[in-house]
């Protein structure tokens, strides 16, 4: 009827995922409990299949279901950041999963689930499909969260996210419902049309709806003031869980996010330009500044993470070419150094309580040369400092807003950068110098995990000394 | 122009890296065979850097030995490395004194011998980088990868308060350079504002200034970032800390080549792309590099510990060198360039006299010591010789610099050069002193009457510092005559557009003075 295999087309690598998705989902049923790792097998053929598959299609240009999703050269460079990033953490999760008696199917289903709600949200191009998206991946959220169910913490977790991320979407859809009755569609480029010839009450009015659709956004981004949820859940989730929460959820939404703005609100650029510098600076230095008392490994990521955030949203203030381009360059690093990062937090945690202190890392560089060195670099990456992808990044995005003569935001972003460096380098002060401790705790001791931690540390390195070509294919992903 | 026809910068920069690399695959059991690799890397190292003084060609001020390679196309940065009359010294210094540096830690440096010849390794891949970089991306990114190498040289192999004093030393200097990290981004912008080029090269934006107007926030970012790594007063908090702290060769390579980073800083960016806003400030700078050399050499005279009195008077000496560069004289420039060699090769040298009492005694006190003349005559001649040096006495390194900082001061600024005079007094105070103290009178303390004199591995790396202090206290045309045309060219763009004036005695343009010596 209204539909066309053209229409299916654009959305091919999203339905491979949930065809694998629905074949784990069967196939759990007849796997005998010791099997159940095969589903992670499926679950990783899955994702490479669709990575295979949306790399291939990259440069294809769609639009489907009557403008309601996309697939460009940006909804697919996210996407094949999400999908790496969930091939990463279900390696990750291997052993981890074992340890806690959580191998099941369902959470490699549900993974892919969300996984498959944020690539339709990477690509869509209406506000409806961008609730609804993010509805669906909230839900899978919310349920890995509290996977680990037989501890308290991971329940509360979930239980606390859960409530607050309702809380976010009821602004995120009382925003969406003023725009539809403003402007009689939910289409971002009806949306754009209306306002470039609106009067000043309908752009008054735009800009509340937009402060309210940025409740929602700003919660899944973790942007201050809606980061609160952040450090507790990233706590409280098995590891692997936090480490893909941390990532990507993140990557659609600040495409989603530069959709919505750059395309949507351009008539009204320079209002949102202004809350956005102000939410950039203080989500900057919220983060660094509470990281700075922060004990355990888990938490600190959470700040820091939500201090990238705010890096993040730099570039996006910028609102130029070079600025949303820096954006997605660093949400591919962002990948290396943060997976990198909780993926040793997950070596050192133990079975028996969080077991994340940054305190267990004591000596880890000498225990474990190849670990301690890895974590040094990716420290140094989230510090900002070369020659890692972090510094390339941070560079990028900075020198987006100076382009735009937004100077002080640049210094309060490197000046950021230096508080940062504080606390980061704790953790190599803690691996390196503060001698051996008498009973080195127990460690997860993974092949798969390590391998990931190796890979990222290389890919810090070298992305960071070779970033030109990345640069290029980031920069050239925004089309719109 | 690259007269060897052979990309030499890169090969000199990265054989460092790529020992360090191969060190990694060593068992770290194999420590002395660990250690003759890394010194062999780094003579091998310092041999094919001579070539760079023999083929360089005194008579231009372009740059030598260039290479070229695009690096990230979409924003123009690239791999741009040479030399001129101002860097190459500072090239050969580093080559020079990092093999000497490594070899007196063989005895000192007993735990991680492995990391920390890797770590060594590196830092002198992130020093060179430095300096041959003329990209001011490359630059600005060598810049701060040598952070990693001496934060983790304080923080491991330190001594008590390492980690309060590494972390300083990292935070403080980090939080100085990201300013710059801004204001480069901001340079690369403006210029192409006003050019119409958007360029990281550093020789083409030395060539084309800014207005004045643009200049006055990227000086300031600039020169805060270059005032923290030099130190200036008041900016020097964090260098006593990191000295007393860091082992023996991360003193050495502190003093003699990482402070050097902010003084070329000067030269590379401040005066030459914001000469506007150089003559403006130029006077402000005097007056502080002045109270640095007067409160360097004050605080210098109470120091208990003679580690921390050299730590001081390294901030006096290169209050000098800040004072000859801003001075704005060809003569004064020279001075200051020379001073920064000189600073290396006697501050070093005095890290490393003291880091040889030290491995013996363990304690840096001069109260602990007293009448080493009779005990280890060796050790107290060279001591003395970098004393002297470190005075500035005729004959020595120091006399040349000082002197021509002097006159450069009262060619330009006549009533800070005589105050500045006085400044030479001071330091013979506190050194001779501290000289008496511990070698002369009698000896008092037991302890140090089994004290062995210099061993034949010491003799190694001190006597080549010995020749240096007397090559250049006698024939400084050696270094002088390669650097002069670099630094006629550097005066020629600072003086280039005067377009703020602040009082009519600070804009007049300087002459050029060419002082014939030795």
């Amino acid at each position: 009827m209204l539909y066309s295999m053209k229409d299916l087309v654009a959305i091919v690598p999203e339905l491979i995922v949930a065809a694998f998705a629905f074949a784990i989902l069967l196939i759990d049923l007849w796997l005998p409990k010791r099997m159940k790792g095969f589903n992670g097998i499926l679950a990783l053929l899955g994702v490479l299949v669709a990575v295979g598959v949306t790399i291939a299609m990259y440069n294809f240009n769609a639009t489907a279901f009557h403008g309601m999703v996309v697939m460009d050269r940006a909804s697919n460079f996210a996407n094949i950041v999400i999908l790496l990033v969930t091939f990463v953490v279900i390696i990750m999760g291997f052993d981890f999963l074992n340890r806690e008696n959580i191998n099941i199917g369902e959470y490699y289903e549900i993974m892919l689930f969300s996984v498959v709600a944020m690539m339709v949200l990477a690509s869509s191009y209406n506000l409806i499909t961008i609730f609804i998206a993010i509805e669906t991946l909230s839900i899978g959220m919310y349920i890995l969260t509290g996977f680990l169910k037989n501890k308290n913490e991971s329940v509360e977790g979930a239980m606390k996210y859960f409530i607050l991320g309702s809380f976010a979407s009821s602004f995120l859809v009382l925003g969406i419902g003023l725009l539809y009755g403003l402007f009689g569609s939910a289409d971002l480029n009806v949306i754009k049309s209306g306002l470039s010839g609106a009067d000043s009450l309908h752009k008054w009015v735009t800009i509340l709806s937009f402060l309210l659709i940025f409740v929602g956004f700003g919660f899944k981004i973790a942007a201050f003031p809606f980061h609160s949820w952040t450090p507790d859940v990233y706590a409280a989730a098995p590891t692997p869980v936090s480490a893909f929460m941390s990532i990507a959820p993140k990557v659609a939404g600040f495409l989603v996010l530069m959709r919505f703005l750059v395309v949507g609100m351009a008539p009204i650029q320079v209002e949102w330009s202004k809350v956005l510098w102000i939410i950039a600076a203080l989500t900057m230095t919220f983060g660094n500044t509470v990281a700075l008392w922060q004990k355990d490994l888990k938490r600190l990521l959470g700040y820091s993470s939500i201090a990238h955030a705010g890096y993040m949203l730099v570039g996006i203030t910028a609102a130029n070419a070079l600025g949303y381009g820096a954006v997605m360059f660093y949400l591919f690093g962002y990948l290396f150094m943060n997976l990198g990062a909780f993926a040793v937090a997950e070596f050192i945690s133990t079975k028996e309580d969080r077991g994340t202190e940054i305190e267990n890392l004591r000596g880890m560089g000498y225990r474990y040369p190849l670990i301690g060195l890895a974590m040094l670099m990716f420290m140094f990456c989230l510090a900002g400092v070369p020659p890692t992808v972090g510094f390339i990044g941070k560079y990028y995005l900075f020198s987006a807003a100076v382009k735009s003569h937004l100077y002080w935001l640049a210094v309060i972003g490197v000046i950021n950068s230096a508080i940062s460096a504080y606390f980061y380098l704790n953790i190599v002060v803690t691996m390196y110098m503060k001698g051996e401790p008498e009973n080195p705790p127990a460690v997860l001791n993974s092949l798969p995990l390590k391998i990931v931690v190796l890979v990222g540390a290389l890919g810090v390195a070298y992305i960071g000394v070779f970033p030109g070509s990345l640069l290029d294919v980031a920069l050239k992903s925004i089309t719109f | 122009m690259n007269q060897l026809h052979f990309p030499i910068l890169s090969l000199i920069t990265f054989l460092p890296l790529a020992g360090a690399v191969l060190i990694a695959f060593i068992n770290e059991k194999n420590e002395n065979f660990i250690r003759y690799f890394t010194f062999g890397i780094l003579v091998i190292d310092f041999i094919i850097s001579l070539p760079l003084f023999f083929a360089f060609d005194p008579s231009t001020y372009h740059m030598q030995f260039v290479e070229r390679v695009p690096w990230i196309k979409s924003l123009g940065f690239q791999y741009y490395v040479g030399v001129d009359g101002i860097s190459l010294f500072l090239v050969l210094l580093t080559t020079f004194l990092t093999p000497i540096a490594q070899l007196s830690t063989w005895k000192a440096v007993n735990k991680k011998v492995k990391l920390f010849n890797i770590v060594i390794l590196f830092m002198q891949t992130g020093m060179l980088g430095v300096f041959i970089s003329l990209d001011m991306f490359l630059f600005y990114v060598f810049w701060e990868v040598q952070l990693i190498p001496m934060y983790l040289m304080i923080g491991i192999w330190g001594g008590p308060n390492r980690v309060f004093a590494t972390m300083k030393f990292f935070l403080y200097t980090f939080a100085g350079s990201v300013l710059m990290m801004v204001a480069i981004m901001a340079l690369y912008f403006l210029n192409h504002h006003y050019t119409g080029v958007y360029t990281s090269d550093m020789v083409k934006l030395m060539s084309t200034p800014l207005p004045a107007h643009i200049q006055l926030w990227l000086f300031l970012a600039f020169f805060v970032a270059f005032a923290i790594k030099v130190p200036m007063w008041p900016f020097h908090t964090w260098l006593p800390w990191a000295h007393v702290e860091a082992p023996t060769a991360g003193s050495v390579l502190l003093a003699g080549i990482l402070l050097k980073m902010g003084t070329y800083g000067f030269l590379r960016f401040n005066l030459p792309m914001f000469p506007d806003m150089t003559h403006a400030f130029a006077v402000l700078v005097i007056v502080l590099a002045i109270i640095g050399i007067f409160y360097g050499a004050f605080v210098a005279m109470v120091q208990p510990d003679i580690k921390k009195l050299v730590a001081y008077s390294s901030v006096s000496h290169l209050g000098y060198s800040m004072l000859g560069m801003f001075a704005l004289t060809q003569v004064g420039m020279e001075g200051s360039i020379l001073q920064m060699l000189n600073h290396g090769i006697s501050t070093g040298a005095l890290f490393l006299a003291v880091g040889i009492v030290y491995e013996r005694r363990h304690t840096r006190l001069i109260s602990e010591y007293g009448g080493l003349a009779s005990l280890v005559p060796v050790f107290a001649t060279f001591f003395m010789i970098f004393t002297l040096s470190s005075i500035a006495v005729p004959g020595t390194n120091g006399f040349v610099g000082e002197f021509m900082i002097l006159l450069g001061a009262f060619l330009s600024h006549p009533v800070y050069g005589i105050i500045v005079a006085f400044g030479g007094l001071f330091s013979a105070v506190y050194m001779l002193t501290m000289y008496k103290r511990v070698v002369f009178l009698k000896v008092t303390n037991p302890k140090n009457l089994d004290l062995e004199d210099m061993s034949k591995r010491e003799w190694i790396y001190m006597v080549p510092l010995v020749l240096f202090v007397f090559w250049i206290g006698l024939y400084p045309n050696t270094f002088l005559s390669k650097m002069r045309v670099s630094v006629e060219h550097l005066l020629k763009q600072t003086n280039r557009t005067v377009q703020v004036s602040m009082t009519s005695k600070q804009i007049q343009p300087v002459k050029t003075v060419v002082v014939k010596k030795g």
